[in-house]
Formats: structure tokens, sequence, C-alpha cells
């Protein structure tokens, strides 16, 4: 029985959108006045029921699956099994879409009620959830593989959905890029069975390469893992598969939240998490020169996001620029290849994927409210939506690693994990070992930089200037009094929007005061992977 | 939660006050009730501080993460600048009542000067280098919204330049915090410092390299070259008792921590003679000639204040710099006098605004008719920071003197009480024109203006007057009976050199 649960989570969604379309298929003619609102309302109890359903399902796994269970759903060709395990690393992911969604969710009924076509958003989010299931429940790498190609089929259509010119120039390249990515990753897919002592492409902690052979054809296979690096990197947002990133901001805004975030970015770096901790192992890319293009293209990246993310005006497209940094430091901590790493940046995915998510629904919750978007409109609204900028505070002091803050304590652990690899490295391969040193520096300036592009936009909210023009001579008593009331009027949104934020808020207090719990699971997974 | 929970009264008492009074909605219109709620936060931090520092205690909070500890300890170093720090914030703020009238969002202003107050308590106490840069980043952020009251283009444009300077340099301070965590694991202050050579062999070169950042990075706050920009534009802007605070006490945090990294974790011994420390001995040399300089040159009064607060703040990083038992007591003692004296000026410049408008110096002349006891006051407290006996700043100059001569450090022996020299001159020059031409304004000077407008015998009301009053009373009373605090200063200074 319990195998069989293994399997829920990914196809559950999926089954539940295939109900759907059939039946939008079939009511679509319905769907005009009379029974819109009605239908709207079944609409949110059947996708907020299959949501739920879904993460109960997994949180019942998380909790309570024994290490080791798998079931394999069938078989392509001899080993090339679609099998799915739970192992504690996957647990890690699944717990953390299994309390994004459902709060993306209710999130998103508030915010698209004024738009069409709503069957074919939530029947693609639903979807996109089961697909990123399957991810963490993934078993081994060509079942990751399988459940990567699916998740850019699964999301392309919601970034199409406004259905303008630039929607569609950000979906078609979406796609380009993914696909393309994806190849590059199957080479790496077609090496791992090739090389692996068990014969299939499990994943083990440790890496699965057969070293005496591997050895052999080192370079070629050094080289084959930066390929697929860069493949799933597409995903991950490396410098330079980025591209499809800021674009595809125009995406609603729960799209680019969930996915473009959490979700689809960070099953890229789960996917590199596995394929360098779990196929090849650290014992093989430890002090290679593929471990150092790594840790460069993810110092680089760091340094382009972060900047560009300064420089660009629109505020989501500002924070897909910080994403393309953050995702960064993921993969900075983990071509630390070693047990600190794997659990720095397993900790800056969780941490991440919160004060993302919180950032982009603050962004969201202004353009629902008041249609703003670039940054320079943004004055004084602090005020007027004192929750929704509460939270962004709260956020974007995260993000820029203030202590007492979740964003410090992933930063802690990866400047912890590279200082001791340098240490190690200095004395193990020379200069080399300072490169880790140089990425703690580079960690700064992204933090520096953080700290320009976030809280310019907090700041704006909370002092709005006092222009010259508007109030006049400002040491004349009451010259003030000529600009407009700020305090009138309060716009924060409805409960459906709030509440995701105050709880993504409160967690990310949370785990800024008290990450025990949090870093001591994840360095028991570290201990394993390395 | 072990140990003495007093130490945590000082540090939550007033950040509760002022969130009363950020959040409070009843205060719009009802000042009573609002400065009720101040000073019972500005009295209680200071009762509460002056209860905690009399005893020995030790307070461990809780843990954000393994090896990240948040807890409090008392030492000679924490007491002297927490107690200076209580007292001048209560007098800072007994001005801002009457100060505070010719302002908008006095709650707002009032609130954060309150949590700033109790967030500085914390840093003093901070028992580790953790805690202590937990309560550096909360000090930036809590202290912003004072630079930025004003709102106006200057104002917002000043709190952001301040701000992103202070969290550059705390970045920059952080780098040196990660390598000597990962080196030693535990960072409570010990005095001496923890580090001992044997932890850092083959890595002497990063060794350096962190603790420069950090002396670089801690120096912004202190306004120190390269990080200096941010001082000069971000103080004037602000309120006059905001400034005076920034000037006076903010700064100091920054000394506060390269006291805390160089003499309590790294130890001083770890640098002597190396090129950290000349690099440290030479910025902090150039910042005091680079600050007396421009703010000779500097017209704006305000202005001109925060240049002698680059300056001035140098001296005591230079005494520091020296590794030297008397240069310490020498900056120690610095940092009283000159926190006294600044804000003391920085009160008088307050004043002046509040009373006539005047912002330039070349404006102020025939002051000494206007407010003749504040011009007074203003000119002690000059006095006393450039260094004529028996006002203090002559004492800590004397020390900081005596000390480059004997700490061996090769040419800077003879460089630096030159240089230290050439700045008093230089700070007479910028300080005293207004006493002259305040109370001799020449026989062409016209006093009808000042009677049209009704200046004349104009002073300030009690509540303005009797801090700077204090204020500068103190700088001279400490000149002339130093003998307690240098003696307490001798005491730290052996336990760390």
């Amino acid at each position: 029985m319990n195998q069989i649960l293994l399997c829920v989570p990914a196809l559950l969604p999926l089954a539940g959108v295939m109900a759907l379309l059939i039946s939008g298929i079939f009511g679509s003619r319905r769907e005009t006045d009379s029974g819109k609102d009605l239908m709207e309302k079944y609409l949110f109890w059947y996708v907020a029921a299959l949501t739920l359903a879904n993460s109960l399902v997994l949180w019942r796994l998380i909790l309570w699956s024994g290490e080791g269970e798998s079931l394999v759903l069938f078989r392509l060709y001899g080993e090339l099994k679609v099998m799915f395990c739970l192992d504690k690393m996957g647990k890690v992911f699944a717990g953390v879409i299994s309390v994004l969604w459902p709060l993306a969710v209710l999130y998103s009924f508030e915010y698209m009620k004024g738009e069409k076509r709503k069957y074919t958003f939530f029947s693609y989010y639903l979807m996109t959830y089961g697909v990123t299931a399957g991810i963490a429940l993934s078993g081994n790498l060509m079942t990751l593989y399988l459940f990567y190609e699916l998740l850019t089929l699964a999301t392309f259509p919601l970034v199409l959905f406004p259905m303008t010119k630039d929607a569609l120039k950000a979906s078609r390249r979406y796609l380009y890029y993914s696909i393309g990515g994806a190849a590059f990753a199957f080479l790496g897919l077609v090496f791992v069975l090739t090389f692996s002592i068990t014969g299939n492409t499990a994943f083990l902690p440790g890496g699965i390469l057969d070293l005496g052979r591997a050895n052999s054809r080192r370079n070629t296979l050094l080289f084959i893992y930066l390929l697929a690096f860069f493949g799933f990197g597409v995903k991950a947002v490396v410098f330079p598969c980025h591209r499809w990133l800021p674009l595809a901001t125009v995406a609603p805004t729960p799209v680019t939240a969930l996915l473009h975030a959490v979700a689809v970015v960070k099953s890229g770096a789960f996917a590199i998490l596995r394929l360098t901790y779990f196929s090849f192992g650290t014992e093989f890319l430890l002090g290679s020169w593929a471990q150092w293009t790594v840790m460069a293209a993810s110092m680089v990246t760091i340094l382009y996001g972060s900047t560009m993310a300064v420089r660009e005006a629109h505020w989501k497209r500002r924070l897909a620029y910080s994403t393309i940094s953050n995702l960064s430091y993921i993969l900075l901590a983990a071509s630390m290849m070693s047990s600190l790493g794997l659990a720095a940046s397993l900790c800056h995915m969780v941490v991440h994927a919160f004060m993302k998510i919180c950032s982009f629904f603050c962004a969201g919750a202004v353009m629902h409210q008041t249609g703003k978007t670039y940054i320079y409109e943004l004055d004084g609204l602090g005020r007027k939506m004192p929750i929704t900028f509460g939270c962004l505070t709260v956020a974007s002091l995260s993000l820029i690693g203030i202590p007492m803050f979740a964003g410090f304590i992933s930063k802690w652990n990866i400047a912890g994990a590279a200082f001791a690899c340098g240490m190690e490295g200095l004395e193990r391969f020379g200069s080399w070992g300072l490169l880790p040193f140089g990425a703690v520096a580079v960690l700064l300036y992204s933090a520096l930089m953080t700290a320009v592009y976030m809280l310019t936009v907090v700041i704006r909210g909370y002092f709005p200037q006092i222009s010259r023009q508007a109030g006049g001579d400002l040491s004349r008593p009451g010259a003030r009094q000529n600009t407009p009331d700020i305090r009138q009027g309060n716009l924060d949104p409805g409960w459906r929007m709030l509440l995701p934020l105050v709880i993504f808020a409160a967690v990310i207090i949370g785990v800024g005061l008290h990450s025990q719990p949090l870093t001591e699971f994840l360095m028991v997974i570290g201990g394993e992977g390395a | 939660m072990k140990g003495n929970m007093i130490l945590l009264l000082p540090v939550v008492l007033p950040v509760l006050m002022g969130a009363i009074a950020l959040g409070g909605k009843g205060f719009r219109g009802n000042r009573p009730l609002l400065l009720g709620v101040v000073f019972t936060g500005l009295a209680g931090g200071l009762l509460s501080t002056l209860l905690a520092v009399t005893g020995e205690a030790k307070l461990r909070l809780w843990q954000l993460t393994e090896s990240v500890e948040i807890g409090f300890q008392l030492d000679g170093v924490g007491r002297f600048f927490a107690v200076l720090t209580v007292v001048v914030w209560f007098l800072a703020g007994l001005y801002s009542v009457t100060y505070m009238t010719h302002e908008e969002d006095e709650s707002r202003f009032f609130g954060f000067y309150l949590i700033v107050l109790g967030v500085l308590i914390g840093l003093d106490f901070s028992g580790n280098l953790i805690t202590f840069y937990v309560f550096y980043e909360m000090m930036t952020l809590t202290s912003l919204p004072l630079v930025l009251h004003e709102r106006s283009k200057e104002a917002v444009s000043a709190g952001l330049k301040y701000l992103f300077y202070s969290v550059a340099g705390a970045f920059l301070a952080l780098f040196g915090i990660f390598f000597f965590t990962a080196v030693l694991g535990d960072l409570t202050f010990v005095p001496g410092g923890v580090a001992e050579a044997a932890s850092f062999r083959g890595k002497e070169g990063v060794l350096l390299t962190a603790v420069f950042c950090m002396v670089v990075g801690f120096g912004a706050k202190a306004g120190m070259f390269p990080l200096h920009g941010w001082l000069p534009t971000a103080h004037p802007v602000a309120p006059a008792p905001a400034s005076a605070v920034l000037s006076g006490v903010i700064t100091k945090s920054g000394v506060l921590a390269l006291i805390r990294v160089v003499f309590f974790i790294v130890g001083p011994e770890q640098i002597r003679g190396t090129w950290v420390q000349q690099a440290w001995i030479f910025l902090s040399l150039l910042t005091v000639f680079m600050g007396s300089m421009l703010a000779y040159k500097e017209p704006v009064m305000k202005k001109r204040l925060a240049y002698s607060t680059v300056s001035q703040v140098s001296y005591i990083l230079f005494g520091l710099s020296l590794l030297e038992p008397t240069a310490f007591v020498g900056a120690l003692s610095h940092v009283v006098f000159h926190s006294l004296v600044k804000n003391a000026l920085f009160l008088t410049a307050g004043a002046v605004i509040f009373q006539t408008g005047w912002r330039k110096v070349e404006q102020m002349r025939g002051l000494g008719r206007v407010m003749p006891v504040t011009l007074g006051c203003y000119t002690a407290a000059s006095l006393s920071l450039v260094g004529i006996p028996p006002a203090s700043g002559f004492i800590s100059k004397w020390y900081l003197a005596q000390g480059a001569l004997s700490s061996g450090c090769g040419a800077w022996t003879w460089i630096g009480p030159v240089i230290l020299l050439t700045s008093a001159l230089l700070t007479a020059g910028y300080l005293l024109p207004l006493t002259i031409n305040g109370f001799f304004p020449g026989g062409d000077f016209d006093g009808r203006e000042l009677e049209e407008r009704k200046l004349l015998g104009k002073e300030p009301s009690w509540q303005m007057l009797l801090p700077v009053l204090l204020l500068s009373a103190g700088a001279v009373i400490f000149g002339c009976f130093p003998g307690p605090l240098l003696r307490m200063l001798s005491e730290i200074a052996e336990t760390v050199l």
C-alpha cells in the first residue's frame, strides 16, 4: 500500500487535470453569463481540494515513509525504469512545494478573479504541481529526466497565457532554451548509464560511477558533466542560459512567483544536485577542472544577476534577475562538492523559495490593486498597503541576509561551506583553493546589490520624496500639506492574497530565529551525500 | 536563557516604547501622551542601564543556528560605551522636545529614536561577535529613518547613501566574521583576543586580508577613508538632535566594533608590525587630515561639523591602530570627549536653525547678541575640541601623542603627532571664527536687522539650552578632573594589551 502511494502525488493532479479539461470541452458553452459564477465556485473547490489532497499525500509520505521504499511504475527498456522513491533530499523539495502550492492556489483565485480562461490557467497550474512532485519523487535519473521534460511542456502554456506578443516571444524562447538544455542533460544520462557501477541510473549518495572505468576516460566524463550541468542549468538559470527568465515575467504573477521563482528553477537546481551528488559523485568531481568551471560559472551568474537587478526598473523583471543570482547561490554552494556544501545549498533552496515567492506575491498584490509595475511608480504605497509592504520588508531584509531573518542562515551556511572548501583546497589544490574565498567575496558583493535593489523599493514605499515642486519651500511651516495625504484609503488586497503573504513572512522570521531543526536535518543529508 | 535577565531590560524597554510610539494611533495631536511614552523609554533605558552596569552579568539568549549564538556579556568597554550612550541619548532626547515642534511626523522620529537606543545598548552589551553584528545591522536599519526624516530629495538620497555605505561596510566586515568563524568556531569576546598564532599557520595571508576587510568595513561607520563619503552627506540632513547622536554616538559604534575585533577577537599581537597595522595607521591619519581640511573649507555649519566628525573620530582610530596602552587610553577618552563636544556643537547648530533659520557660518555674525549663553557653550565645547588645556580635548590628544611617540612604529611615531597638531590648528580654524564673529562682529556690523527680526537675546527654551549646557560643561569638567576616567580606561587597556 505504501509503495502505491508514492506515485499518487505525481499522477493525481494529472488525472484531475484530464477530468477538468474534458469537462471543459463539454462545458465550454455553458460558461456564459448565468452559469459563470457557479462554475467558478466549482472550479475553485475542485482545484483547492485536489491541491490540498495532493499536499496531504505528500506530507503523509514525508513523515511516514520508510527509507528505501520504491515503486517501479513501468520499464521503458531494460534497466530504464520509471521509478519513484522518496529519500531525504526528495523530502526537502517535496516539503517545500507541498507547502507553497496550496497557498499559491489560494492567492491565484483572488489574483485571477477578473481574468478569462480560468480553466486553462488552473488546469496547467495543477498539472505543474504533479510534474514537480514527480521530480521530487524521482528515484533515478531517467525518471527525473522524464519529468523534467514534462515540466517544460506543462509550464509553457502558462507563460503563453496572456496571449500577447511579448508572451508569445517569451514562451517560445522558454521552450527553445528548455528543450535545448534537456538535450544536453540527456547526454549526461547516457554516460551515467554507461559508466554506472549498478547498471542503472538509480540515485545513490556518493554517486554511482564505476571509478575504475571512469578514471580512464576522466576528461571526457568531466566534459559530459559540464554539458549536463549547463543543460539542467537552463532551468536553474545559469549564465549564459538565463535569458528566458526575465522575459517570462510577462506571465501572470502566480506563475512567475511559484514557477519561475520556485518550482521550475528549483527543479533545475534539484536536478543538478542529483546529478552532482547522487550520480557522478563528489569523489570523482572534487578538485577537477569541472568543479572550478562550475564554481566560476555560478560566481559569474551571481555577479551578473545582482548587477542587472539593480539596473532594472520593472519590478517583476528586477525580481527575476534577483532569482537568477539567488539560484546560483544554490549552485555555488553545491559546487563546493562537500557535505557542508550540499546542506548549505538545500538550505538556500528552501529559504529562497519562501523569500522570493513572498516578494513576488507582494509585487503581484501591488499590480493587482493599483496596476503599477515600475518601481518609480511606487511612491508612498507603503502606508496604503501596510500589510503587503510589511511582508515585502521582511522578505527584502531576508534576501539581503540580515541576521534574525532566514536568508542570513543560508548565507551563513554557504559561506561556511566555501571557507571550509577553501581551507582544504589551499592545502590540496594550490592556488585553485583561493576560488572559494573569491566566492565569498562575490556573495557579499551580491548581498550589497540586493540591499540596493530591494531596499530602494521599500524606502520608496515608506518614505515618498517630497519634491520641491509639490511642496514648495520646505522650511515654510505647513508647506508639506500641499502634497496629497498618503494615508488615505487602505489598498491591501483581500484575505486570500494576504494570508499567504503573512504566512511566508512568519516562516521567514521563524526560520531566521530558530533554524536548528532545519539545518540539522540538512546536515544529515549532506553527511550522506558526500 | 541562562544568566542575568537584567541585561535584557535596557535593550527591550526602549525598543518596546519606540514600537508603541510608532504603532500607536492616538498620538497624532496628543503630544503629552507621546512625550510621556518617549520619556518613559528614555528614563527607563537610562536607569536600567545604570542598574545593569553595576553588576557582573552574562546572558545567553538563544541560537540562530549552530555556531551562531546570541548572547550578552558585560565588560569594561561595554559598560563605558553603554553609559556614555544613554546619557547622551537622554540629553539629546530632552532637546528634541522643543526642536521637533518644527518638524513633522514626530511620532515616527521619536519611535525610531528610542529603538536605536535599545539597539545601541544591545551593541554595547554584546558578548560575541555575531551578536554584535546582529545589532550592528539593526542599528543601520533603524537609524535610517532618522536620516530620511525630512523626506526632501536630499534627505532621501542621503539616506540611501548612508544605507549603502553602511551595508557595504558591514558586508566587508562579514567576510572577516565568516573567516574567523570557520577557523576559530567560537567568537566570544576575550580581552586580548581569542586567536592563537598556531591556528592560522599557512593562512596568514587570508588572516590579514580578513582583518583588513574588517578594519575598512567597520571603519565605514566611523567615517574612515575610503568609506567616509556618506557621513558629511547624511549627518547634516537629519533633524539636529538626530545629527547630534549620529555624529556623537553612532559613529562610535564603528570604533567599538574595531576595539572588539582587534583587541577581543584577533588580538593585537597578530597584527602588530604587519601591513594591516601600517595601512590602518595610514588610513586613519589621512582621514584626520582630510576631514579637518574639508571642514575648514565648508561654509554650511552642520556640514562643517560633520567633516569635523570625520576627522575627530579618526583620532580615535589612530589611537587604536598604534596598539599601545597610552594611545589606547587616549583613544577611549577621546570617545567620551568628542561625543560630548560634538553633541553640544550639533545641538547649538540646531538651536541656531530653530531660532533664526541660519545655516551658513557667515550668516551668523552677531550671534552673541542673539543667544549669548548658547554661543558661550559653543565656545567652551570648541576650545575643548581644539585641545586647549585644561579643557578635555587636551588630555586625549596628549595621551595620543605620547602613545604615538612611545609606540615604536617607525616613522609614524613623529608623523602622527605632527598631523594631530596640524589638524588641531585647522580645528581652531574652522570652529573659532563663529565665536569671534559671534561675540565681536566688528565695528561695521549693523545690528538693526537683528532688531527688526526681534532676535536680540532670544535664547532657546530650557529644554534645548540645558542639554547644551550640560554637555559642554561635561567637556570642560572632564578636562579638569580626568583622574577617575583615565584610571578606569587604563585598567581596560591593561586587560587587552
